[in-house]
């Protein structure tokens, strides 16, 4: 889902429509292949210098957060984000918004909610890859 | 420029405006935000640039102290610089004093007025975690 953000812009030229395209195409599939564990998708998205900030605080790379998606230490049932921006300087994209990730901890079901930011490096001419994931809980201080 | 000036002037820029933050100095601030900023507290409050230098002017939160740690600059054709680091902020927020930590990514963009960069987004993450300090030394791409 698309929607308007604080600080959206407009007039952009043919380039930066079509990179904002290619980066919400990639990561919708980042998003999928998060929900499929699916390894060689990820393997595919993330930069080999990705950091990923957790809104808990704690921090993984790639090899990391793979092996724990693959365990099944972080298992994610469910992933929808709104307020979806992607801003595009060159070949790199700032992509950020606000998501409802549903996830099994402890075989138990939690929707944990969190505000985020990434980075994407156009790494050919149609592909990206995330090289930087912070996310932030959603608190009674979010307005959208 | 070559990579490490421009890691050194990104590095300035900061310092630039964590002091202007500290100080309250909203003319220097309105210089180095970028129009369409989006600022994103680990708090979860999202901020325009308007909504963020407003705060600053009103002084709630009133920053006392901004100190840095393990920051890493990464520049991308000379244009866009993204920034990572640990930063412990000393503040008054609604009249309560308090020092909070945090993690934080932020990208620095040079406009169409090819020497101007701007702060363009930033966003930072509670940083609460035991091992919240483990950082990569260098991730400068070559």
């Amino acid at each position: 889902v698309t929607d308007t953000a604080p600080g959206s812009t407009a007039s952009d030229s043919d380039d930066v429509t079509l990179g904002r395209a290619q980066v919400e195409a990639c990561f919708a599939r980042y998003g999928k292949a998060h929900v499929e564990t699916d390894v060689p998708a990820l393997e595919e998205l993330l930069a080999d210098d990705y950091q990923h900030f957790h809104a808990s605080g704690r921090i993984d790379g790639k090899q990391s957060l793979i092996a724990r998606l693959v365990s099944g230490e972080i298992k994610h049932i469910a992933k929808e984000n709104t307020f979806v921006k992607v801003k595009v300087y060159g070949r790199v994209a700032i992509l950020s918004g606000r998501g409802r990730n549903t996830v099994m901890v402890d075989n138990q079901t939690r929707v944990i909610e969190n505000l985020f930011t990434t980075v994407w490096i156009r790494i050919a001419p149609e592909t990206w890859a995330i090289t930087n994931w912070t996310a932030a809980p959603v608190t009674s201080l979010t307005r959208f | 420029m070559d990579r490490s000036l421009r890691v050194s002037y990104v590095l300035g820029l900061e310092d630039q405006r964590c002091n202007a933050t500290v100080q309250r100095d909203v003319g220097a601030l309105e210089l180095l935000l970028a129009d369409d900023l989006t600022y994103t507290h680990s708090s979860g409050r999202v901020e325009t640039k308007a909504a963020f230098l407003e705060s600053i002017r009103a002084g709630n939160p009133r920053y006392h102290r901004i100190e840095r740690s393990d920051v890493v600059v990464r520049v991308f054709d000379d244009a866009v610089a993204v920034v990572t680091g640990l930063a412990r902020f000393t503040v008054t927020l609604n009249g309560q004093d308090k020092v909070t930590h945090a993690r934080f990514t932020n990208v620095w963009t040079r406009g169409e007025d090819a020497n101007r960069w701007r702060f363009s987004a930033w966003q930072s993450t509670p940083c609460i975690a035991p091992d919240a300090h483990a950082l990569p030394v260098s991730r400068n791409p070559p």
